[in-house]
């Protein structure tokens, strides 16, 4: 009789399809990338990633921030910058993914160390997860390199960086939720405007009119209340209910990334689903292979 | 070392790394605990605060994870953040815990004429910049104004450096201006009327306040 440790040392080394680490690794660099590329495209590289004694607007920088040592302070942020866009690309082609990630990952926190204003949670949460696809991601196989159905079903990954990234995805929930609460029970038991009235109407981030969006109090009290809710609920990520709960999330982040200009959270929090999606719909397509097979072969059993 | 011995030991490696790494993630980001400030809840004065808001067990539970987070988490939290700090990747997730208290905009004039305000497509200058990711946070900052009224109405460092590059992107866009005023404008929401509440005020040539 196997013990109840060999079976445990079983799961955590069990295999998955690949596809969902793939998938989560090629979504993430490009969300990241897409991100750089819009600072590019604005003409602030050179604006908010050089100190503000070189003329960009960085007044204060941390203390770990040390590629202005190795590259002098007016190109330190610059350098940094086109490392993480580089090693971005190469880890959403699929070319030398694992130097990709953690270099690209350490310029990535170089550019938070030069500019900590705007370093936000999703930076945080996207560098945690590139490290952990690096240490426990698939190999990748040339992205031009075209395989067949049956070629890519039979590529396996180790399955604890899926089931790792989505523990980190409930703790981040969990976390938002309680923390609404500890600091604002009003998400809850509203009494005056709404919470995510405050959020949404508020012309420095949010896209909602104040002047109309006060008419809508009781559905932004309910939307308030179903994202505290959605948040507590989280550890139904971990349980077959996953793709389910899922839907939620997904419609939150959405609405987020058409009412609030928070940049590249709600595209950078997707970039995680496909650990839930992707085995889902692998599922979902060997049920109906199942079924298909079985339909044919009561078919032929008719003929 | 033959292959399945090598796999066994990986195996076991494995479960026990596994459960670690989880662990660990736990105890850094602590769904509720993360939100707590080091000695919240320590006084009796807090702690019946609290249970104005709260029923009494709801207080006694968060009074007994208060204790276990300063006598425990924390201290394991700090020795643990060097490791944290090269990749930039600590565990805190207090994502949007509260709504701003007021409507607050900022508005930008350059000699006097209107041309840039927070939200509103009729002023749109520089809307796209300002309202990137990485700047928002510095014009939300400044618009607060908590950081500036803290350093005795000095400019804090990075709106300095907003306040210089808004000049700077004026002179390029409005050659021969003389004056950018940054202001931050506050109103009770729905914010149909809003004041000034302070303001920057950069000229040439450095535009720097």
């Amino acid at each position: 009789m196997r013990s109840s440790w060999s079976r445990w040392a079983d799961w955590c080394s069990a295999e998955e399809d690949a596809r969902s680490l793939a998938w989560t690794r090629i979504a993430v660099c490009t969300v990241i990338l897409l991100d750089m590329l819009r600072i590019f495209q604005l003409g602030l590289v050179q604006v908010i990633f050089v100190p503000f004694e070189q003329g960009g607007l960085v007044g204060r920088s941390t203390d770990a921030w040390v590629t202005d040592d190795l590259f002098g302070p007016s190109f330190g942020g610059p350098v940094a910058f086109a490392v993480t866009v580089t090693c971005m690309a190469m880890g959403a082609a699929g070319v030398f993914v694992r130097p990709a990630l953690v270099v690209g990952a350490l310029a990535y926190a170089q550019l938070g160390h030069c500019y900590p204003a705007g370093d936000r949670a999703i930076d945080r949460l996207l560098r945690t997860v590139l490290l952990v696809l690096a240490i426990g991601g698939p190999k990748a196989y040339p992205a031009w390199r075209r395989l067949s159905a049956e070629a890519k079903d039979q590529l396996r990954a180790s399955a604890w960086p899926a089931r790792l990234i989505r523990w980190l995805l409930v703790l981040v929930y969990l976390s938002a939720g309680a923390a609404k609460l500890v600091e604002q029970p009003e998400w809850l038991f509203p009494s005056g405007r709404p919470v995510l009235y405050r959020i949404l109407a508020d012309p420095l981030t949010g896209s909602l009119d104040p002047v109309r969006a006060q008419h809508w109090g009781w559905l932004l009290k309910l939307l308030g209340q179903g994202t505290v809710g959605m948040e507590l609920t989280a550890p139904l990520l971990l349980t077959p209910l996953a793709p389910l709960w899922g839907l939620g999330a997904v419609t939150m982040h959405l609405g987020i990334a058409a009412l609030m200009d928070l940049g590249m959270f709600s595209w950078g929090m997707l970039a995680l689903y496909p650990v839930v999606y992707v085995p889902a719909w692998l599922r979902l397509r060997d049920h109906r292979r199942l079924l298909a097979t079985q339909k044919r072969a009561t078919l032929t059993g008719e003929d | 070392m033959n292959a399945d011995l090598l796999h066994s030991r990986v195996r076991h490696l494995r479960g026990v790394l596994f459960p670690a790494a989880a662990a660990l993630a736990f105890v850094l980001a602590a769904p509720g605990l993360d939100a707590l400030e080091p000695g919240a809840l320590s006084t009796r004065g807090d702690q019946a605060e609290a249970r104005e808001r709260w029923p009494t067990t709801v207080v006694a539970g968060a009074t007994w994870l208060a204790r276990f987070n300063d006598a425990v988490r924390i201290p394991l939290v700090l020795q643990l953040s060097p490791l944290e700090v090269p990749f930039r990747i600590r565990q805190n997730w207090s994502l949007y815990t509260d709504g701003a208290p007021r409507a607050m905009r900022v508005e930008i004039s350059v000699d006097g004429r209107l041309v840039s305000r927070s939200e509103d497509p009729a002023y749109p200058w520089l809307a796209a910049q300002l309202r990137n990711r990485r700047i928002r946070p510095m014009v939300a900052t400044f618009a607060e104004g908590g950081v500036w009224r803290r350093q005795a109405d000095t400019a804090p460092p990075n709106t300095r450096g907003l306040a210089r590059w808004v000049g700077q992107q004026a002179e390029r866009d409005f050659p021969g201006c003389q004056q950018v005023v940054i202001a931050a404008m506050w109103g009770a929401w729905p914010g149909k009327t809003m004041t000034e509440h302070h303001r920057v005020v950069v000229t040439p040539p450095g535009w720097v306040p």
